[in-house]
């Protein structure tokens, strides 16, 4: 049995399925509504496999069943977002997947992560339908806008990506709020490296990267970036190995708020979202995220939820 | 294929020949001076590469001739600590080492880039410079980034949290002076000290500064090469793939942290041309006075090292 099962074999799902093969983090199991479409991308995936040397085995299957048993449920159903989109229009349309999903879901054991758009409010909505601890599931979000983040600064700095640290919470969008703070080079304050406003500037910049890449690529919007990170969330659960990311998390206080989901740093591990971490936030900061929070909360009761 | 040669076959020179093998980063000569020795470690690697997939040449070397054209030279040769010896009584006989090996770096590989790692390392380094007459900028000690990746592995085991997404910082010169930085050390952008307890941290801490001599006392008659030579590897790497990483390295000061005329460990950008950049932090009082006690402990033995090559 996959300890890995993606719902959703788009760009989004099969390429979470590649990055997991790739780097040989579990059996993964593709599930999708449309009939033929995981079996034949799992086959396409698996022929690459004496080439690159899989160990892990990726299968495709028509039946939610296949995915049941499985210790991670990725999420990357439904519809994605077209040029000029908004999130409240696609909350609409993706809703009543999640709503599914959560009723078909509720006896499930295993950790899910979100990934249908928009994640924040069908992370909240996904927890209250399905009635699953908030802990075993959480958002993918603020990990991709720190990657695109990371991204930028070392274009910027003439530096390794891989030795940036940076932090986003907040909204999965061009609401996201990058932290100046909490924006390290190899532990290193970035604020020592480089003006706050420069910085702010290129956080604006990763605030329409989902939009520019949709305008560019036309009819499809981003997926390497988010399978990348998907990928990587996925083995966090799998090897338990606390992986320190920005996710949409459910609010049980955090802040003072108790509704609705947002991005936040946690620690994830084999059993979900292990422990969230609350960074110091400016007052602007603060302003911003308890705005984003108040927005999720309308966007899932406008959708019939309860916040 | 860039080509890197290791000076120096015992454990922390073989143990890094693997992992720049392993990532397939350079080829490789190990040179040293026991006969056979690091033609024996060369071959037996190649015998590994059907099952590991290294894809780089690897040979080894009794003649420093073999230091041709390499583009970087990481010297290890010298005689490791032993129990309860200070780093600084290894001084005389691996300075001596590093003597004839700068020479030969000087004559055989004049572009290369210059890591050194045998201890006590500052005053090493500091021995290379000389005797190869390079470009201040063109050497380059490893001492940092071993020192801050055991703090990250202990901030990690700590917290129960991912190695890789802790950072951290240690300065100052390769022994019991060494200067953690608790404030210049953060997990996914957090800074250790919203996550931990001053206590807990300054734990953490001591164990940093005596990880080295940890591991020692549990071996007794030698010392550590696993981690030391994944840190040298990642430094090759760095400068051969010039990648551009901000790592702690120790490098020549001219007047940066208010020293001069030393090798220290201090904040540096690695590429293609060694250290590119030193990053000048702010420190407080506390921090600063860590920093200059060390200083004075690397400038008292650079001194003795004056006489010893006299």
């Amino acid at each position: 049995m996959a300890e890995i099962g993606i719902i959703g074999s788009g760009n989004l799902g099969a390429n979470a399925a590649f990055f997991m093969a790739e780097n040989q983090i579990g059996n993964v199991c593709l599930y999708d509504i449309r009939e033929g479409l995981s079996f034949g991308k799992a086959l396409d995936l698996m022929e690459a496999a004496p080439v690159r040397q899989y160990r892990t085995s990726v299968d495709g299957s028509d039946e939610l069943s296949s995915v049941l048993e499985s210790k991670v449920l990725v999420i990357a159903a439904g519809a994605i977002r077209e040029p000029g989109q908004g999130s409240d229009d696609l909350v609409q349309s993706n809703s009543s997947v999640i709503k599914e999903l959560a009723v078909a879901l509720r006896e499930y054991r295993g950790v899910v992560i979100i990934a249908t758009e928009p994640v924040d409010p069908l992370t909240a909505l996904f927890v209250t339908e399905s009635g699953l601890d908030p802990r075993r599931v959480f958002g993918f979000s603020g990990i991709l806008d720190g990657a695109r983040m990371r991204l930028k600064l070392s274009r910027e700095l003439g530096l390794e990506p891989e030795d940036i640290d940076a932090l986003v919470i907040g909204r999965h969008d061009e609401r996201m709020i990058a932290l100046p703070n909490y924006t390290r080079v190899s532990g290193i304050p970035v604020l020592q490296l480089m003006e706050e406003q420069r910085l702010l500037e290129l956080a604006s910049e990763v605030g329409k990267s989902e939009e520019r890449i949709l305008e560019l690529a036309q009819r499809t919007n981003s997926f390497y970036g988010p399978a990348a990170a998907l990928a990587e969330l996925t083995e966090a659960v799998i090897w338990d190995s606390g992986r320190v990311a920005s996710v949409s998390v459910v609010l049980h206080g955090e802040y003072e708020m108790h509704e609705g989901a947002i991005g936040l740093p946690a620690v994830i591990g084999a059993e979900g979202v292990r422990r969230v971490i609350l960074p110091r936030l400016t007052e602007r900061e603060l302003e911003q995220l308890r705005s984003s929070v108040h927005d999720v909360a309308e966007m899932v009761r406008g959708v019939g939820g309860a916040a | 294929m860039k080509k890197v040669a290791i000076i120096g076959a015992g454990n922390v020179g073989a143990t890094t020949a693997y992992f720049i093998a392993k990532q397939r980063i350079a080829d490789i000569v190990l040179i040293d001076v026991v006969e056979g020795m690091p033609q024996s470690k060369a071959e037996d690697f190649l015998h590994a590469g059907p099952l590991q997939r290294y894809n780089v040449a690897i040979t080894g070397s009794n003649n420093y001739e073999a230091l041709r054209d390499a583009d970087v030279v990481v010297h290890t040769a010298g005689i490791p600590r032993k129990p309860g010896m200070d780093r600084l009584d290894l001084m005389k006989t691996n300075a001596g080492i590093a003597k004839t090996a700068g020479q030969a770096i000087g004559e055989f590989a004049p572009n290369a880039v210059v890591i050194a790692v045998a201890n006590p390392l500052d005053i090493i380094a500091l021995a290379l410079l000389r005797e190869t007459g390079f470009a201040l900028r063109h050497i380059v000690g490893m001492a940092g980034v071993l020192d801050s990746t055991r703090f990250r592995y202990f901030i990690a085991a700590e917290l129960g949290v991912k190695p890789e997404d802790v950072s951290a910082t240690v300065l100052g010169g390769h022994g019991d002076s060494m200067v953690p930085l608790a404030r210049y050390s953060s997990v996914g952008g957090v800074p250790l000290t919203e996550l931990l307890e001053s206590d807990t941290i300054e734990r953490l801490v001591q164990r940093t500064r005596t990880g080295g001599g940890e591991i020692v006392n549990y071996l007794k008659t030698g010392s550590a090469f696993y981690a030391p030579g994944a840190s040298v590897a990642q430094m090759v790497a760095a400068i051969v793939l010039d990648r551009k990483r901000l790592v702690t390295g120790s490098a020549y000061l001219r007047g940066e942290y208010g020293h001069r005329g030393i090798f220290f460990g201090v904040p540096v950008i690695l590429g293609k041309n060694g250290v590119e950049r030193i990053i000048e932090l702010d420190l407080t009082d506390e921090e600063r006075a860590a920093l200059d006690l060390s200083a004075e402990q690397v400038r008292e033995a650079s001194n003795n090292l004056d006489m010893l090559l006299a």
